[in-house]
């Protein structure tokens, strides 16, 4: 569904991409598996097409996607960002449902799922990490791209609450949706994709599923992390 | 296969965003700040400029001319509208700022460029954002106006909507800079260095370097300030609006170019010389428009008629030299006086300062130091007077052709007023200022846990409460610019004293009370017939200037009716006077009148009322002989009572109502145009009140 080609990335004289490649397949959930700095943010924004790269190509269905036009297809939560402070969150989400044409009904589902009713009325400056990621996810899934890019989207999340957002993921990506995840923890990324993109150090390590990636690392019946370990 | 159904991101509503933007701007503590700061500060330039213009009225009262010299956009709107220029130019850039600013500092611009619109969609509802938060900033100022009306003030719709653009283009021009220099940095404070390096480096290019030689003047025309000047002169300078719209679409077309975080920066550069190269190019050919409509009363920025029409058909160009240097005041005369109207006059008019690198102080021992010189076609003379009385003749000699006769037309009459300002200041310092705070609290206010989703209101409620404000404000300002009303107001008349309102002309008239209240009575009793009111020479002097004496000739050859005029109406065409009457006594008339169409040589239209004759008539009167050209019978008048008589005049259609009740219709032979007032007839002991007129356009 989705082809990324030898993406390169400098910054000034460091590199942060070296020649990334991988594809997406329809419906999956792949994870983006990195420790910090490995350049996961800076792929996702490039992917999104909100940061230039230095080369590479991504395709869809075969076609070529360039950069102005990835947002008809795809689009990016980012980490880290508190939208929209001085409205409530209730405000935040009439906003996008207004642009995307969301009903009522589709909104009300969309709070339900992901559980922000209790903070609807509350400014956005004060919710919690918790809520203020919910809320981005809200956003994401009002949107009606095909594929959804998250950054950390268990960051703030205690165990309960990323096995429920798990679950809603899960439920999202069998609707049809394709989600690619950039997560540093590794038992999260386990438990909720269907593949794996490794990457350490601006470089792809490995691509696949656990079981493809155990037989590429030689560990039968390792876990992520000691894949990931034997891999980078 | 080709991308998936995306019909969505090409059919994106707008409302959403721009809803969004609004909450974005009021939201903030920037433009509530600035609403408050400006409250006092517009407020008291306001209770200055009418207190000035108060005294330079009382002593224009005994002095037509100084009186004529009395313009409320010299007094009033320029002084008023400054003190809001100074807040836009320090303040509103931290408003403008916010609608992207806020963005970039909270990741949200990541966000907002993946929304399926065009940038340049994004910038253009944040500029209409903008516009929307200059519109809540002018609450102050356009409350000012108000104010002015309902004091009684005079307002030229056409002044005052000119004026009012300027300050919106520049607080529009403000805006897309801010929105550039939001787009260009990574966060507000530093957007907001670069704004003000913009707006208060221009305000000091312009008080710095204005009126120096060469250069430094080309460069001082660069300057911001200089939008507003030309709308503060009630000039409508078409090539200047062109130009301020260029430069606003230029650095809202760089916001784009500047906001989206996935271009190369050199891509955005190459884009960017792109953007400013094709706005010179379209602002030079531009800036070469001369075209400019003087829509002062007084055509200030313009010759009288009949020179200006004789100087449109001189063909050749006319090139002027000047010796004198920039800063002379001479050559501000001669460019406020000549230059500039001969400009807007001629087609072909080159001005060339001969002494453009001479400064004043250093012009000493040069002996054509002063001169201009004029050459049109193969003649040229040379003149040093600044005065378009001496040089309008001289032009005229230079082409071969004779001054041309004056056209007559009315003197502009000034329009003095004195009012105690007091309650301003308590509008402004007090009532306003809690309403912003009020305003301000409910935008805070989280909305009620009783609404349910997606029933939440559009705006919250404070922008809402505000918006509602400001709707009011201009709605009723509305009538007051669009339809100029003149009301006469008696409670401020003395009682026994001729009313000051109103020019008594025959007859005698003065302020009584009825019932505690001040009325203007008509006494025929004691009034001899042809016997004009006191004082006559300066009161038709008053009403019609320097060509007083044949109106004057006119009511002492004539003074057999008596009657008032309304100085404040000029020239009365189309619109509604109405006023009501009560006829005391009079055993030959109890005769009462509206006087419409008054010329400069007495002559006059009237519809009347009479108690004793119950019939409402249409007279005229030529020369001081009255004829009848419409009567209508069976009016019931009764004396001892109040009655509503009303004129209604569209053109050369004349309708006479009284009580309410339209009586009579009658077609003149020629539209109606002159000064209106009250009329009444021998021995009538007439009350009058409530007289006023609207003009309808």
């Amino acid at each position: 569904m989705l082809q990324i080609a030898s993406f390169t990335k400098f910054y000034g004289e460091q590199l942060a991409l070296e020649s990334v490649g991988f594809s997406v397949q329809a419906g999956e959930i792949l994870g983006l598996i990195g420790p910090n700095g490995a350049g996961k943010t800076t792929l996702l924004e490039a992917i999104a097409g909100l940061l230039p790269v230095d080369s590479g190509e991504i395709r869809f269905h075969d076609q070529p996607l360039p950069a102005h036009r990835r947002r008809e297809v795809i689009f990016y939560l980012p980490d880290g960002v508190r939208p929209y402070a001085d409205q409530t969150a209730e405000q935040a989400l009439t906003f996008f449902a207004g642009v995307y044409r969301r009903s009522a009904d589709e909104v009300s589902e969309i709070v339900s799922t992901v559980g922000l009713r209790p903070v609807l009325a509350k400014r956005i400056h004060s919710l919690s990490k918790g809520y203020n990621r919910r809320l981005i996810i809200a956003l994401g899934f009002l949107t009606r791209h095909p594929i959804l890019l998250m950054d950390e989207p268990f960051d703030g999340f205690d165990l309960r609450q990323s096995r429920d957002m798990m679950g809603v993921l899960r439920r999202v990506a069998s609707g049809g949706r394709t989600l690619l995840l950039s997560i540093h923890q590794l038992r999260d990324a386990e438990q909720v994709c269907d593949r794996f993109a490794l990457l350490a150090d601006g470089r792809i390590r490995g691509v696949g599923t656990l079981e493809e990636l155990r037989g590429r690392a030689n560990r039968p019946s390792g876990n992520l992390e000691d894949v990931f370990l034997a891999l980078t | 296969m080709p991308l998936p159904e995306t019909s969505w991101a090409r059919s994106a509503p707008v409302w959403p965003l721009f809803v969004k933007e609004l909450r974005e701007i009021t939201g903030g503590r920037a433009l509530w700040t600035l609403l408050l700061i400006a409250c006092p500060l517009v407020g008291y330039s306001f209770f200055q400029a009418m207190s000035l213009y108060g005294e330079a009225s009382a002593a224009a009262a005994n002095s037509p001319v100084l009186a004529a010299s009395l313009s409320p956009l010299d007094g009033i709107l320029v002084p008023t509208f400054g003190s809001f220029y100074v807040a836009v130019t320090l303040l509103f850039p931290f408003v403008a700022i916010r609608v992207l600013g806020e963005e970039k500092q909270s990741g949200a611009l990541r966000l907002l460029v993946q929304l399926p619109y065009r940038t340049v969609t994004l910038v253009g509802v944040k500029l209409a954002a903008v516009f929307f938060a200059w519109l809540l900033c002018a609450i102050p100022v356009l409350s000012s106006i108000l104010a002015w009306w309902i004091v009684g003030g005079h307002l030229s719709s056409a002044e005052t909507l000119t004026l009012f653009l300027g300050h919106l283009l520049y607080g529009l021009l403000i805006g897309a800079v801010a929105l550039f220099a939001a787009s260009l940095t990574e966060n507000s404070a530093t957007a907001a260095i670069v704004t003000l390096a913009f707006t208060i480096g221009s305000w000091v290019l312009d008080f710095t370097i204005a009126g120096r030689p060469g250069w430094l003047e080309w460069f001082a025309h660069l300057s911001l300030t200089q939008v507003i000047r030309t709308f503060e002169q009630g000039l409508l300078s078409v090539g200047l609006i062109a130009g301020v719209a260029v430069a606003i679409c230029g650095f809202a077309a760089l916001a784009a170019i500047w906001l989206p975080p996935g271009v190369a920066i050199g891509r955005k550069l190459v884009r960017s010389a792109l953007c400013v190269s094709a706005a010179a190019a379209v602002l030079l050919p531009v800036s070469q428009f001369k075209t400019s409509i003087d829509v002062t009363e007084d055509r200030r920025n313009s010759f009288a008629v009949a020179d200006a029409n004789q100087l449109a058909k001189l063909a050749e160009p006319l090139t002027i030299a000047v010796h004198l240097a920039a800063e002379d005041p001479r050559y501000i005369d001669l460019q406020r006086n000549v230059l500039a109207k001969l400009e807007r006059a001629m087609p072909h008019v080159s001005i060339r300062v001969a002494t453009a690198r001479q400064t004043f102080a250093s012009s000493a021992g040069d002996e054509a130091y002063g001169e201009i010189e004029y050459r049109y076609g193969a003649r040229s003379d040379t003149t040093r007077s600044t005065s378009p009385s001496e040089i309008l003749p001289l032009i005229y000699g230079l082409a071969n052709v004779s001054p041309p006769a004056p056209i007559p037309s009315a003197e502009y009459p000034g329009y003095p007023l004195v009012t105690d300002g007091a309650f301003v200041l308590l509008w402004f310092l007090a009532v306003l200022p809690i309403l912003v705070v009020l305003a301000w609290w409910r935008s805070r206010r989280l909305p009620s846990n009783s609404r349910t989703f997606l029933k939440e209101v559009i705006m919250n409620s404070g922008t809402r409460a505000l918006l509602i404000a400001a709707v009011a404000v201009v709605l009723l300002l509305l009538p007051a610019i669009a339809a100029p009303v003149f009301k006469v107001d008696l409670s401020g008349e003395t009682a026994g004293a001729e009313p000051k309102a109103l020019v008594p002309v025959v007859g005698i008239w003065r302020i009584e009370t009825e019932a505690g209240k001040p009325v203007l009575a008509v006494d025929g009793r004691q009034w001899k017939e042809g016997q004009s009111s006191a004082g006559i020479a300066d009161k038709a002097r008053a009403l019609y200037g320097e060509r007083y004496a044949e109106f004057l000739d006119r009511v002492q050859a004539y003074a057999y009716y008596p009657y008032v005029v309304a100085k404040d109406v000029d020239d009365f065409k189309n619109g509604e006077i109405s006023v009501r009457f009560e006829g005391l006594s009079g055993r030959i008339d109890q005769g009462a009148g509206i006087l419409f169409n008054l010329k400069p040589n007495g002559d006059y239209l009237t519809i009347r009322a009479n108690c004793l004759e119950n019939n409402l008539v249409l007279w005229k009167f030529e020369k001081g002989k009255r004829s009848s050209v419409e009567w209508v019978r069976n009016t019931p008048t009764s004396s001892r009572q109040w009655h509503d008589l009303k004129v209604r005049i569209a053109g050369n259609k004349v309708e006479g109502y009284l009580d309410g009740k339209l009586y009579l219709q009658h077609t003149l032979p020629t539209p109606v145009s002159g000064k209106i007032g009250l009329w009444s007839k021998a021995d009538s002991y007439m009350h009058f009140d409530d007289f006023a007129a609207t003009v309808s356009e």
